[in-house]
């Protein structure tokens, strides 16, 4: 099962990600701090990254390519409530394999994840 | 900008309006060379005589939609950049183009500013792109720079100026004896243009004769001539973008030339039977290893096309220039004949060596790779002898002093005085064929003896009366 790595400012959005891959049997860590989930993954290399883009201090854009920068093979999935083209178009060129529009559904989430780590997997 | 230098966009929207703005935006604003299409298929079409550098495409179209024009366009030419656009863009949509491969995407109605900036930022990925592509094959080919072994200052310089002229469109004309590497040098000058995502054609000219070479050539319209049932593309035309390899064409007759000569000026060829003519965009190299100056004197040659294919000469060297390189290349064809043949761990002896590098090499690296070919299959123990590199069984292309006292003291009484005899009567032949100007009766008289001996002769020795004439 992967380690997956979920960044989101609010606290409740990254309890659910964690709840609902957990029992997939997936480890997960969530953060809510940019710094702390960056110093995380550069100790613990993590399998997939769910990362939200509107956070505290930097955007999710910049994190994600600190840690593509760090780890070239770690899969990520842009999570957002304020999609734009401007920002689809970043997080696909930086590398991250799915962006996907707040709310998500707990299916949608899952199958997601799935498609993701096995494409990963696959290479 | 010379029209050729500027960046070539491509719009294709099937709304003629979107098309108008975004062609005088882009023309006025930018300067680009902007072609149009109304629907993905016709814009297909247009790619394939035409290179573009930056695409902007529609995606919902009647017929092939946005997504699938990009899928096609990926699959001909990675380093042209896509951008995709669309009136009612959804974010699911925008993901989807962007991992597809598109560049990027754009909802309508968008700014000027907006569009200039994406497409300038899409023609400098492509140019990057294509400048990329030319460097990695370089260094592909570090060790063996564009399939040429030698390191010679003599082939260096040589290399160097393949390199340099490669990128522009100049006409080339590839000079040197028979076997050193011209066909290659095209290859090389073709692979290192902007024009390698393409497949260069080669003609062979003294393969056709004359009627067909020019229907090849330039093709035919429909009842041109007897037997021609429908409209022929030339190999001009299927050149279009890319390299036409013209080989041997001191040997084209002089009706050809003069149509060769409009297409070099004029940029146009003109199919046999048609009033029409069609501007091409064809980089012409041609390559001989003829005495085309004396061509030119008696009159074979046309001097105007000599000038015109003469803008920039490679010669390639012979392998007596580059005696220095002859143990690498020996080396390098030691290497894949052994593997080849499964014959893996062979050397040269000392003195095979030093055969090869006191050798004439009249045929040049051609010849060199064919001795050591024959040697790796002939060879007994681990080690390549002197005795290996002597070929008794056919006579060399051009008379070669094989029998020499040097090897004879390697050879059996039996085998020294057949090589001898060998080589006497393929140079004796030879030579009298080549003073009877490839007729045989003329030859056998001079020789003193009947017609039918000496075709028995010849057939013996495999000297073939018709290349004398």
């Amino acid at each position: 099962m992967a380690e997956i790595l979920a960044l989101d400012d609010v606290l409740d959005a990254t309890v659910l990600v964690g709840k609902i891959l957990r029992k997939k049997g997936h480890t997960v860590h969530t953060f809510t701090e940019e710094d702390e989930a960056i110093a995380f993954a550069r100790k613990n290399p993590v399998d997939l990254a769910i990362l939200d883009i509107k956070l505290k201090k930097m955007s999710g854009i910049e994190v994600l390519a600190v840690l593509k920068k760090e780890n070239p093979s770690v899969r990520a999935i842009m999570l957002t409530g304020y999609p734009t083209v401007e920002t689809a178009r970043e997080a696909i060129s930086l590398g991250a394999d799915e962006y996907c529009v707040k709310p998500i559904d707990r299916a949608e989430l899952e199958e997601k994840v799935e498609k993701v780590l096995t494409a990963g997997s696959g290479q | 900008m010379k029209r050729k230098d500027r960046p070539q966009v491509l719009i294709v929207d099937d709304e003629h309006d979107m098309l108008n703005l975004l062609t005088k935006v882009l023309v006025k604003k930018c300067g680009y060379t902007v072609e149009t299409a109304f629907s993905a298929e016709q814009a297909l079409l247009q790619l394939k005589d035409h290179d573009f550098d930056v695409i902007l495409t529609d995606i919902k179209m009647p017929g092939m939609d946005g997504f699938e024009f990009l899928g096609q366009i990926n699959r001909l030419d990675t380093a042209i950049t896509t951008i995709l656009m669309t009136g009612y863009g959804t974010i699911a949509m925008a993901v989807q183009a962007l991992k597809e491969g598109a560049y990027d995407f754009i909802e309508k109605p968008f700014d000027n500013e907006r569009i200039i900036r994406t497409i300038d930022r899409a023609v400098e990925r492509t140019r990057l792109l294509r400048e990329n592509k030319r460097l990695q094959h370089r260094l592909d080919d570090g060790g063996n720079r564009h399939g040429f072994v030698g390191r010679s200052q003599r082939m260096l310089r040589t290399l160097e100026l393949i390199e340099r002229v490669a990128s522009s469109n100049v006409t080339v004309l590839i000079r040197g004896e028979s076997g050193t590497g011209k066909e290659l040098a095209a290859r090389a000058l073709h692979a290192l243009s902007g024009r390698a995502h393409r497949a260069m054609v080669t003609v062979n000219c003294p393969a056709l004769p004359e009627h067909i070479l020019e229907s090849e050539l330039f093709g035919y319209r429909r009842g041109a001539f007897t037997g021609a049932d429908q409209d022929k593309t030339g190999l001009f035309v299927e050149a279009q973008g890319s390299t036409i390899l013209l080989d041997e064409i001191a040997d084209i007759p002089v009706a050809v030339q003069t149509k060769l000569l409009r297409v070099l000026q004029q940029k146009e060829v003109q199919p046999l039977g048609q009033n029409k003519t069609f501007s091409v965009d064809v980089r012409v190299v041609a390559s001989t290893n003829q005495d085309l100056e004396g061509k030119i004197k008696r009159g074979e040659f046309r001097e105007d096309l000599f000038y015109r294919l003469n803008v920039m000469t490679v010669t390639m060297p012979s392998l007596l220039d580059m005696v220095s390189d002859i143990p690498l290349l020996a080396q390098h064809f030691l290497e894949r004949y052994s593997k080849e043949h499964g014959r893996e761990e062979l050397e040269f002896s000392a003195d095979a060596l030093r055969n090869l590098m006191q050798r004439p090499w009249a045929g040049n690296v051609r010849e060199l790779e064919n001795v050591v070919n024959r040697a790796v299959l002939l060879s007994q123990g681990s080690r390549i002898e002197i005795e290996d590199l002597v070929d008794h069984y056919s006579f060399p292309a051009e008379p070669v002093q094989t029998g020499s006292r040097d090897t004879w003291r390697h050879l059996s009484y039996k085998e020294a005085k057949h090589n001898i005899l060998e080589q006497f009567n393929a140079e004796y032949l030879t030579e009298a064929l080549q003073a009877a100007g490839g007729n045989i009766t003329v030859a056998a008289r001079a020789c003193g003896m009947e017609r039918q001996a000496l075709q028995r002769l010849l057939r013996r020795y495999r000297i073939e009366p018709g290349s004398f004439r």
